[in-house]
């Protein structure tokens, strides 16, 4: 088998061969991590910008009593940690291996003790009590979002996106005026942002530093909103008391839901050269529905599914890898969703397995290489 | 035709060309079916084939263990009985009958595997036998032990030792208090960490044998079960007065895992996940011994210790990844 670095050189050559590159081949590829020592970097980054925040919380006590110096200071140490991921990204781009992890792990530890000096100031601005706190999570994800495309580094995009997606969704649960399940519309919504990142990512390779930890952070809320919602969102409706005022039901969503899976899906098999009207493409936007049928039982299974079909698509495994946890975790914590019977629940899963089998079997007779033409 | 990790390479590759400015704007889509990253209609096949079955017969077992949790007072107990007997029946065929072990056949051992679980349940709700929570889980793996072996098949090596790991848990629970003096309350962490210390080490060693053991995921699930037991109990022993025989045999694990995982087998997950135990231990320790909420200074101190030991963490494992992929 080759290696990474014969593939590379290889893959070159043969963009080269037919003048599609332009410029000479770097030696060293551009730098970039596993996801797994990303994790253990934004581990450590987060728990360094708690330290920092409680230094900055007792040595300059008087800076937390008045928002707007909380603001200004919150602000001029998400500038300062700007300035030094700006500085880190152009090195970068000229030595190609970064040898700065100090500097780095030191401006994601400001930037965030930053932001929470700046979430403290929005909120005493915003709120005078509990109920009034939804202008704060939407300015606070608003102002997550502008982050997640100005700060210069992989680590802070992806935390602002996801940081953004969960403001926007907190603030549809603890909505000032009442509960009123906006939160089943903002997950179609943000799914169909994040399909439209992975299904373009490679049309817009150029933002490739930008697109890619947004499209991760954004795939990394839903999938946590969902859970969120199988577990919580029933019973938050009852400990609010408002169910009168809820203007969009679980089954809107997943009916939304449903069709931003439908439209992956056609754009998957438009890849492959089936036109829209093509039994194939049409059986495909059929397995779907059922799939969006069962998915209002079960929450979840339509997104993991979705992820798992993006992943496939663009070859990128941790994308795929992350549908399929999903799809565990959802189908088996329906154990503990509280609103139907596990007879329901037993019944429910009988027709996925059963519809996924057939759907299996139709593949296979339909599909299989001795019918491809 | 590319392999999956080919492509996946080819996706990185072509990502970083673009970046670079290497692509003209023109020439992108040229480039993307030039690097063929994109799956094929084979390939949508292959895998459609594979993700039905798994999500499918997945969904099934589980829909079996949820109608038999329901307990349904209207079916007699032999309908039930008779209902998962044969769902047992069928997927042992299912095995049995094809003569290549393909993924359909071991997913239908598999599935085999949880419905016998699901039968011992049964029975127990059925005949009220009394017995502790621990015997359902470990028969079963015990039951389960040859297909395990004949089935060649990881998935079914990570439930019967998830199960072990989970008969151990409930043993703890039943009989724990019998030992809580010896080991001042953490006998339970030491039996779990020793028990998946030999698995890995069995592991390890049997997949130099049998290439379907090679699964790096199965083994790194293994290992981070062992890591965060010694890293508790190293834990333990800063935090509470009662001896360090948690801290040394952590010690001895670190550096055990991190000239292993360099010089024997390269794995930079479980690397990473020995510089997350270090950082835990190493920051539990300043906390215990300088965390001061009157003194601004050491929240400052130890916010730039967890800096350090981040970066020199990230350091590290990122010059082993461009040196791994230069050699490989």
């Amino acid at each position: 088998m080759k290696s990474n670095m014969e593939q590379r050189r290889e893959l070159w050559q043969r963009l080269t061969s037919k003048g599609m590159t332009q410029g000479e081949l770097s030696d060293t590829p551009l730098h970039s991590s596993p996801w797994f020592v990303k994790v253990l970097m934004a581990f450590s980054g987060w728990l360094a910008a708690l330290f920092l925040f409680g230094f900055v919380g007792i040595a300059l006590e008087h800076i937390l009593e008045s928002a707007v110096i909380c603001f200004f200071t919150g602000s001029g140490m998400i500038a300062l940690a700007y300035v030094m991921l700006m500085k880190m990204e152009a090195d970068r781009r000229d030595y190609r291996v970064s040898k700065q992890e100090f500097l780095e792990h030191l401006a994601l530890a400001i930037s965030l003790a930053g932001q929470i000096l700046v979430a403290i100031a929005i909120f005493d601005v915003f709120d005078d009590a509990f109920e009034k706190s939804t202008m704060s999570l939407v300015v606070f994800g608003c102002l997550q979002a502008g982050l997640s495309i100005i700060m210069p580094n992989y680590l802070h995009r992806l935390l602002s996106a996801m940081a953004a997606a969960l403001c926007w969704y907190f603030a549809c649960v603890f909505r000032s005026s009442g509960y009123a399940g906006l939160d089943y519309l903002l997950v179609p919504i943000l799914m169909l942002g994040v399909s439209l990142l992975w299904l373009n990512e490679l049309s817009l390779a150029r933002f490739t530093r930008i697109l890619e930890p947004v499209a991760y952070g954004l795939t990394l809320s839903i999938v946590y909103i969902k859970g969120t919602l199988m577990f919580s969102a029933h019973h938050l409706v009852w400990y609010l008391r408002k169910q009168e005022d809820v203007l969009v039901s679980p089954w809107v969503g997943e009916l939304l839901t449903t069709l931003v899976l439908i439209f992956v899906v056609v754009r998957l098999m438009q890849s492959l050269g089936f036109a829209l009207k093509s039994p194939q493409t049409l059986a495909a936007i059929a397995g779907c529905g059922l799939i969006g049928l069962i998915s209002i039982e079960s929450y979840g299974v339509g997104l993991g599914v979705m992820i798992v079909l993006l992943g496939f698509y663009n070859s990128n495994r941790l994308l795929m890898g992350l549908g399929v946890v999903s799809l565990l975790f959802y189908i088996s914590s329906y154990y503990y969703f509280l609103d139907v019977t596990l007879l329901v629940k037993s019944l429910t899963l009988l027709v996925l397995g059963m519809v996924l089998l057939i759907g299996r079997k139709m593949v296979l007779k339909t599909w299989g290489p001795s019918n491809e033409g | 035709m590319s392999t999956p990790a080919e492509k996946a390479n080819a996706r990185r590759f072509l990502l970083e060309f673009s970046e670079n400015g290497n692509i003209p704007n023109g020439q992108l889509e040229q480039a993307i079916d030039q690097a063929n990253i994109h799956p094929g209609k084979t390939a949508w096949f292959e895998f459609l084939d594979k993700l039905l079955l798994i999500l499918g017969s997945l969904a099934l077992s589980v829909s079996l263990l949820f109608f038999i949790a329901y307990n349904w007072q209207e079916l007699g107990r032999f309908a039930k009985f008779a209902m998962v007997e044969t769902a047992i029946l069928l997927a042992t065929m299912v095995y049995v009958t094809r003569t290549v072990k393909d993924l359909a056949a071991k997913m239908a051992l598999l599935c085999a595997a949880i419905s016998l679980g699901v039968l011992m349940a049964l029975y127990g709700q059925t005949y009220q036998t009394g017995a502790d929570p621990w015997q359902l889980f470990f028969n079963w793996a015990l039951l389960i032990t040859p297909w395990v072996l004949v089935g060649r098949f990881s998935i079914l090596w990570v439930l019967w030792v998830g199960l072990l790991n989970l008969s151990l848990v409930l043993y703890h629970q039943t009989f724990g208090s019998l030992f809580w003096s010896m080991l001042h309350g953490q006998e339970l962490l030491w039996v779990l960490f020793l028990f998946n210390l030999l698995v890995w080490g069995v592991w390890e060693i049997a997949a130099k044998i049998f290439s379907w053991l090679r699964d790096d995921w199965s083994l790194r699930v293994i290992a981070t079960a062992t890591g965060f037991c010694i890293t508790w109990l190293a834990i333990d022993a800063i935090v509470r007065p009662w001896g360090l025989e948690g801290f040394w045999v952590w010690l001895l694990w670190y550096v055990a895992v991190v000239y292993g995982y360099q010089f024997i087998k390269r794995d930079l997950f479980i690397l990473a996940g020995s510089c997350l135990s270090v950082i835990s231990v190493v920051l539990t320790f300043m906390v215990d011994n300088m965390l001061d909420f009157d003194n601004a200074g050491s929240f400052l101190l130890l916010s730039f210790s967890v800096i350090g030991m981040g970066a020199g963490a990230a350091y590290w494992l990122r010059s082993l990844h461009t040196r791994w992929l230069h050699e490989e």
